[in-house]
């Protein structure tokens, strides 16, 4: 009975631990992009997997820094303990307690410290600030899986091999080192885990050039997951579940612990070191000549674009890596205040920030002027979206798309009679279905439209009495806050209604028939995103013509079509076909963009006073 | 074996170590002009019931963890030894998917329309609540509450708690168990008095280790939590990476969350005798 309870809880917890999992396997396999509905077999993410360069690349960067972090942390971490053993109470007393500081503080913490740090001493982030940042969090675990066994020592035999004539350092490697040997390896092991497993370090210490596969993943599990990531993790999963069989299987071989050590006494070590030796250059060889085929990280030939999520065609990047031998390193944000928060500590070529973000890079002078010369398809551009409020003087911006914010709703679910108004989204019939934006420029902007304020309001009062709003509406309606995970949300019917923008709202209507998009009667925000080149950018050559590209009437008609939303250029416009120019949700005609307006860049106190509601906000 | 082997890491460690920490300290103090301030401090103040919410939830992942993971520890220690391997290693094993990858898979399970509530209709549950109790919807909302984000860290940090105890557990004397039960005491005697206190040292580290990632975790409350609430974490990650931008600010709430953090494993080690002093951290 007792062992039968035991059994069944074994069972239970195994279960919590590996169900998701195995969800995450199964849906590898899945003919579909949806995570939990079956659509049958396929191999394809699989193939893709491997077609994927930003996923290799990451996975590259993963192995690489997880092998030469755990060596230097190993060799490092072996000789402080043999040290430390040595030492007096109080100093190893010390030492033991700072080596205890990175396992006990938190991983947040640390990431944000060693920002800082390198922050400090102006060393950009990259493979360097990543490995140091790795073997730091490292060592600890080689000490503490080291010490035990140096204690276990027996102190004779050193002395027994310096009284036969050793030398230290052969009484070193001939006594000492044999017999801590499973602690070391334990270590080294334990050190390779957590630095393949780790996050959070990465994300705050990684550059855009040298992202690990879980800064990646990252910023995809923010809208969607590829299942190319399932198929990447359940492989490198296999993997290691092989590695282990295989490490487990030769351990338990000799039966007795006696009859091991005889064993291991009489084998050559000169062999395993050499395997040793063969295993780490292929563990470092291979990712490294992944990434130099990749083309390494030279400045004068990448180009480095942070753009929104979802918001480019990325075929087009090969398009454009083939027609002009650039290399192009692309990477996302989801909201205009994360791009502008990275751009303080990294450097980048392209961003495409919307325009009250433009104004207010203009006013910090965080832009570079534009040399159209060498963007000669700025001319493609409509006047109507050139010289706008944002950039008067169309000196550092290049339009790429505009659009309107309205509400995505499922007709299946949406009572006709409730449509119209903001106030869909404050309708208690709808409890616990419908969303609000996760930044507070898009919530608060929604909120001030519903009261019949101006969106680039100062008045305090009312910039209270919308937050005020947001927050009844995330105590009663709201399911919660989200920006990209509403394109996915939506369309999987876990949403029934969400401001979003139009564009985006294209693509959703047509992966879930029923949606639909209506721009509330109130009014609401009418937005235009442009390329911009920041100050901090490294190749500015690289820059011009990537946005030229951009610009050209092919690319910029792939990209429209493939995002949905609306392109400045008149050709593009001309091109689409009728029931496209004629669509609402396409092209929205005056009647809706007259009641909308533009941000604009407010003042710092009332920045400010954004930051403070939204924190207060999500108390 | 000479101690000098050691100093490499020494000054590691004051350049990777301690300097960030004292990074952070002087960043709290500053006001981003090169003066020193206390209104960081002072702003903080504000979100104190951000800090009071990311306590709570840790708390309550950290005992659940505790009352799931000691009995497993427990069962692991008395089973023979080719099956403790193998248990560890399934233990082991999930960390090499990556955690974010593992708790967004949980979206799937816990989602309106996912797993769970898949199962639940199938198996007619959701239809027996609607026609016994007038429940409404057709669903049970678990995705994007509370219950979620402590779902995703009992997940993600229980092998934190399993590890520390069970190493404790098998190095237990058994000789003491024995005395104790030659002695007439009963099996709840024995583990009451003879197998826990023993294995405290595992206990408090395990504590540490599920407690201290959980309080400052910042991705399981976006995934799971829906972001209508924010834990320390995310605040932390706003002022450095997201909207608000403002490394004084983070850096004082890093601080004060560090200090909280340190009090707490304070509070805690009173609790351990000190008699050991590599703790039960050693995995």
């Amino acid at each position: 009975m007792k062992k039968f309870f035991q059994n069944f809880y074994m069972a239970f917890i195994f279960l919590l631990l590996y169900a998701p999992i195995f969800v995450l396997m199964l849906f590898s396999f899945n003919d579909s992009k949806s995570r939990v509905v079956w659509h049958g077999f396929t191999l394809d993410w699989y193939v893709k997997m491997f077609q994927d360069s930003r996923i290799l690349h990451s996975l590259c960067v993963t192995i690489l820094v997880a092998v030469i972090s755990a060596i230097l942390a190993t060799v490092i971490g072996t000789a402080a303990a043999i040290g430390i053993h040595q030492m007096r109470r109080r100093t190893r007393t010390a030492y033991l307690t700072i080596n205890n500081i990175p396992m006990s503080s938190s991983d947040t913490i640390m990431g944000v410290s060693f920002m800082l740090l390198f922050g400090f001493i102006a060393l950009d982030k990259g493979y360097l600030t990543l490995i140091l940042a790795h073997v730091t969090f490292c060592i600890p675990y080689v000490v503490l899986n080291v010490m035990p066994k140096l204690r276990q020592l027996d102190r004779n035999a050193y002395e027994a091999a310096l009284d036969l004539g050793a030398t230290p350092r052969q009484a070193l490697w001939k006594v000492i080192i044999p017999e801590i040997m499973p602690g070391i390896v334990t270590g080294a092991i334990m050190a390779f885990t957590i630095s393949v497993d780790d996050f959070v370090v990465s994300y705050f210490t990684a550059g855009n050039t040298s992202q690990p596969l879980s800064v990646v993943i990252y910023s995809m599990v923010r809208r969607r997951i590829s299942p190319k990531i399932n198929a990447v993790s359940t492989v490198l999963f296999l993997f290691v579940l092989v590695l282990l069989i295989i490490v487990n299987l030769r351990q338990t071989h000799p039966k007795s612990s006696r009859a091991a050590h005889a064993f291991r006494a009489n084998r050559r070590p000169a062999g395993k070191i050499a395997m040793a030796v063969v295993l780490c250059v292929l563990l470092i060889g291979l990712p490294t000549a992944g990434l130099l085929a990749a083309g390494g990280a030279n400045e004068n030939t990448t180009v480095n674009v942070y753009n929104w999520g979802e918001y480019m065609d990325e075929s087009l990047l090969a398009e454009f890596e083939a027609q002009t031998g650039y290399k192009v390193v692309y990477t996302t944000y989801d909201a205009n205040e994360s791009m502008y928060a990275r751009l303080k500590t990294e450097s980048y070529d392209v961003i495409i920030p919307s325009d009250y973000m433009v104004a207010r890079l203009i006013d910090e002078d965080m832009l570079q002027p534009l040399d159209y010369d060498n963007i000669p398809n700025f001319d493609l551009i409509d006047e109507k979206y050139t010289h706008l409020e944002f950039d008067p003087d169309q000196q550092y911006s290049v339009p790429y798309t505009w659009g309107v914010v309205g509400i995505v709703y499922n007709q299946k679910y949406i009572d006709p009679a409730d449509l119209g108004s903001w106030d869909l989204l404050w309708n208690e019939k709808y409890a616990g279905q419908v969303a609000m934006f996760d930044n507070p420029r898009d919530a608060l902007g929604a909120a001030l439209k519903f009261q019949g304020h101006s969106q680039n309001t100062e008045d305090p009062d009312e910039l209270r009495a919308a937050a005020e709003l947001v927050r009844r509406g995330k105590e009663t309606t709201f399911q919660g806050l989200f920006m990209d995970q509403i394109l996915e949300k939506l369309p999987n019917e876990e949403l029934y209604a969400a401001p979003y923008y139009n564009g985006d709202a294209v693509t959703m209507m047509e992966e879930n028939e029923d949606l639909a998009f209506y721009v509330p009667e109130e009014g609401s925000n009418l937005f235009v995103d442009a390329m911009c080149i920041p100050k901090n950018a490294k190749n500015v050559e690289g820059a011009e013509a990537f946005i030229n590209f951009m610009c050209s009437t092919e690319a910029a008609a792939a990209n429209a079509d493939y995002i949905g939303y609306s392109s400045p250029q008149r050709e593009v416009y001309e091109m689409q076909p009728d029931e496209i120019k004629n669509d609402p949700v396409h092209y929205p005609d005056a009647a809706i963009t007259e009641k909308c307006d533009t941000f604009l860049n407010l003042s710092d106190e009332t920045n400010k006073l954004y930051t403070a509601l939204w924190a207060e906000l999500l108390k | 074996m000479k101690k000098y082997m050691a100093y490499p890491y020494g000054v590691w460690m004051v350049i990777f170590i301690i300097c960030p920490i004292l990074l952070i300290v002087l960043y709290a103090f500053s006001d981003g002009a090169g003066g020193a301030t206390l209104a960081n401090f002072a702003g903080i103040v504000e979100y104190w019931p951000i800090f009071v919410r990311s306590f709570f939830l840790a708390f309550v992942s950290t005992v659940i963890c505790l009352a799931l993971g000691y009995p497993l520890a427990y069962i692991m220690s008395r089973q023979p030894p080719h099956r403790q391997q193998l248990y560890m290693t399934l233990i082991m094993l999930p960390m090499w998917m990556n955690f974010l990858l593992r708790t967004y898979a949980w979206m799937s399970i816990l989602e309106n329309k996912g797993f769970i509530n898949q199962f639940l209709n199938r198996i007619g549950f959701i239809g027996f609540l609607q026609s016994a109790f007038g429940y409404t919807l057709d669903y049970i909302p678990l995705i994007n509450t509370s219950g979620a984000v402590v779902l995703g860290m009992v997940y993600n940090f229980l092998p934190f708690m399993v590890l520390p105890i069970y190493t404790v557990l098998i190095k237990l004397d058994p000789k003491l168990i024995e005395a104790a039960q030659d002695l007439g005491a009963p099996a709840g005697i024995v583990f009451r008095r003879v197998i826990f206190p023993l294995s405290l040292p595992g206990v408090i580290s395990g504590i540490t280790m599920v407690f201290v990632p959980s309080v400052s975790t910042f991705v399981i409350s976006k995934l799971l939590g829906g972001g209508k609430y924010m834990l320390v974490g995310d605040l932390i990650d706003l002022q450095f990476m997201g909207n608000a931008y403002n490394p004084a600010l983070g850096s004082a709430i890093a601080l004060v969350m560090m200090v909280l953090i340190f009090l707490c494993m304070w509070i805690m080690n009173k609790f351990d005798d000190g008699s050991s002093e590599e703790g039960g951290l050693m995995l």
